[in-house]
């Protein structure tokens, strides 16, 4: 059964860009996935796109430049919350920091922390309970 | 990710208060065993002060007492002899030699003392003046050592007197016995021995008196030089031991600091470290884990063209591991080698790191121009190639692939005392917003083209060679970094 869903990929990484991409197409008939390449870009198209569609799935990177994933969040909160309402997180990140990882999975607007490469079955196992 | 290792200036900086510290050290070093002689020798000082000075006064005590020894025997002795001059009663010629005995005693240890010192016709003499035993030693002592000093001599020449008028109470007592014995005393003489006799025994109580006092002037003279010397030494010391203390303590605070200032240093290194691990750990990760997507999508992939590609793009993510294990190593390398001055040529540097650096995409597009009026220099051969191929592979990578034609154009030359190499490019320049960031660890505009050390290891190269490097740089217009290095400097 495949997920309606709009997708926002946030990730700096040319060969992720398209591994997530090719996965969510492959394996969950995912077409429509917008590509930002950092925290700041990613913010931007919220705020430009964001009303038109009334949930949005984010798959975000923890280490990008310009602004990280951290600091997207920290931007996120500051949203309107029309904007946020319906949406969910998905954190994407090879880190093995545990510091990192309770700072990420304590934010109130991430859904789950995800380790890389993307693990798609687990991910589509978490959006179909989630939605 | 922003990482801030430890400087060489801090370094610096470190070793310069290190050797201050251990000059201070040396000096405090002194000064503490300075204090604890000067605390030694003012208690042995003391003690010895202490002992004689109370052996003194226990002699002149013992003086003292025999002086009222002396004077008992000779106001005995006179009385007996004025009862028996009136009575004629030998039992009291016999008590009076009996008591004579005692002040002459006296006479016959100081004649002795004088003449040849100490020996057992002077101790006699001092026990038959009714002398106690333990006194003799401290009595001998005082005399021998002290018979110069101003008031014992003058004690002693009244000790002297007073023999003279004894030996001449002796006389009488004599002429009276003899008088006496042949019964020829008539009550004229007798009133004219008794006019002698107690004329003696005035002269006598004088000179008994003068003795006494002498000795209890000189008793009170010791002791306030005593407590004065007590007074002063035991200040010294108090204050030694006060100073001493409080250099202890001071050291004590000190090292405390240091020891604060080197765990708070040790604690951010230890961060740094975990922080680097980590970022490492995560960088060399991040290759893998898109080899490993990129081999799921290759699975799900039906398509030989889109699988070529797949696979070109697995090439570059062990490339790009590869560039980053190279970075890391070139770290270490910075940090670990010491710096060996040697004659290196810079053309060679150049063309080898060019040859090393023609597989990224796009080199060969590149036109290199190379105007080198230096090539043989006194440096660091390691540091310079790390320099030189680092910056080069920078421009290369950021070349600005919509410019019609790309270049990089490397220079060298001396000027005002430096050799300054410079690597310039019309590639995609730097924003000015990340000029000051470009030099710091894991400082990356772009993570699909550099690892984030490059630059870091670069400046950290430049400073371990003791030169400089600056940039400037124009956003699409290219950039020009410039490195200066001391043409003769002491390692």
């Amino acid at each position: 059964m495949p997920v309606k869903n709009v997708f926002l990929l946030i990730e700096d990484n040319l060969i992720d860009q398209l591994v997530i991409k090719q996965l969510l197409k492959k394996v969950l008939c995912i077409d429509e996935v917008h590509i930002t390449n950092n925290g700041k870009e990613g913010i931007e198209w919220l705020m430009t796109n964001g009303k038109r569609y009334p949930s949005i799935i984010i798959i975000l990177d923890v280490q990008m430049p310009v602004m990280n994933g951290f600091e997207f969040l920290k931007a996120y909160a500051k949203l309107d919350s029309e904007l946020k309402k319906g949406n969910q997180i998905y954190v994407l990140s090879s880190t093995l920091d545990p510091d990192e990882i309770k700072e990420i999975s304590e934010s109130i607007y991430v859904t789950n922390f995800l380790g890389k490469p993307f693990p798609i079955e687990e991910f589509r196992n978490k959006i179909y309970l989630n939605i | 990710m922003f990482i801030k290792a430890p400087g060489n200036q801090l370094l610096t900086n470190k070793y310069k208060t290190m050797l201050k510290f251990t000059f201070f050290k040396r000096l405090r070093c002194a000064n503490v065993f300075i204090l604890l002689l000067i605390v030694f020798v003012s208690c042995a000082l003391l003690i010895c002060i202490n002992f004689f000075t109370i052996k003194t006064l226990s002699a002149t005590r013992a003086y003292v007492n025999g002086e009222s020894h002396y004077s008992k025997g000779q106001k005995d002795a006179s009385r007996h002899l004025i009862t028996y001059l009136y009575t004629k009663d030998p039992n009291q010629w016999k008590l009076y030699l009996e008591e004579l005995k005692v002040p002459q005693g006296d006479g016959i240890a100081r004649m002795t003392l004088l003449k040849v010192g100490d020996n057992k016709v002077a101790r006699k003499g001092l026990l038959t003046g009714r002398n106690k035993e333990e006194d003799l030693d401290d009595l001998i002592w005082l005399f021998d050592n002290f018979k110069q000093v101003s008031f014992l001599a003058k004690a002693i020449k009244e000790w002297e007197q007073g023999d003279k008028l004894i030996f001449k109470l002796y006389i009488i007592g004599q002429q009276i016995n003899a008088k006496i014995k042949k019964n020829i005393l008539t009550t004229a003489e007798q009133q004219k021995f008794l006019h002698d006799i107690s004329i003696i025994s005035d002269k006598l109580t004088i000179n008994e008196r003068n003795f006494s006092n002498t000795l209890g002037e000189g008793t009170r003279q010791i002791k306030s030089l005593l407590i004065i010397t007590n007074i002063f030494f035991i200040l010294i010391i108090v204050c030694s031991v006060c100073l001493y203390y409080s250099i202890m303590v001071k050291r004590l605070i000190i090292s405390k600091k240091e020891i604060e200032v080197k765990n708070e240093n040790l604690m951010i290194v230890n961060h740094e470290l975990d922080r680097f691990v980590y970022s490492a750990s995560h960088d060399l990760r991040s290759p893998i884990t898109s080899l490993k997507g990129l081999i799921e999508i290759t699975q799900l992939e039906d398509d030989p063209n889109q699988i070529r590609k797949y696979l070109s793009l697995m090439n570059q993510s062990l490339a790009k591991q590869d560039r980053f294990i190279n970075d890391i190593i070139d770290y270490s390398k910075n940090k670990r080698y010491e710096v060996v001055m040697e004659p290196v040529s810079l053309m060679e540097i150049f063309d080898e790191a060019i040859a090393q650096l023609m597989h990224i995409e796009n080199a060969n597009r590149i036109k290199f121009t190379k105007e080198l009026l230096i090539d043989e220099i006194q440096s660091d051969n390691l540091r310079l190639k790390i320099i030189v191929s680092n910056l080069i592979s920078n421009a290369i990578k950021y070349a600005d692939n919509n410019k019609q034609e790309m270049y990089v154009s490397i220079k060298t030359y001396f000027i005002d005392g430096f050799h300054k190499i410079e690597v310039a490019d019309n590639g995609i320049g730097i924003n000015d917003e990340y000029k000051d960031n470009i030099f710091k660890m894991y400082f990356g505009t772009n993570k699909n083209k550099g690892s984030g050390l490059g630059l870091y290891i670069v400046k950290e190269a430049v400073e371990n060679i003791k030169g400089n490097i600056s940039v400037s740089s124009q956003s699409n217009i290219g950039s020009k970094f410039i490195v200066t290095i001391p043409h003769a400097y002491a390692s």
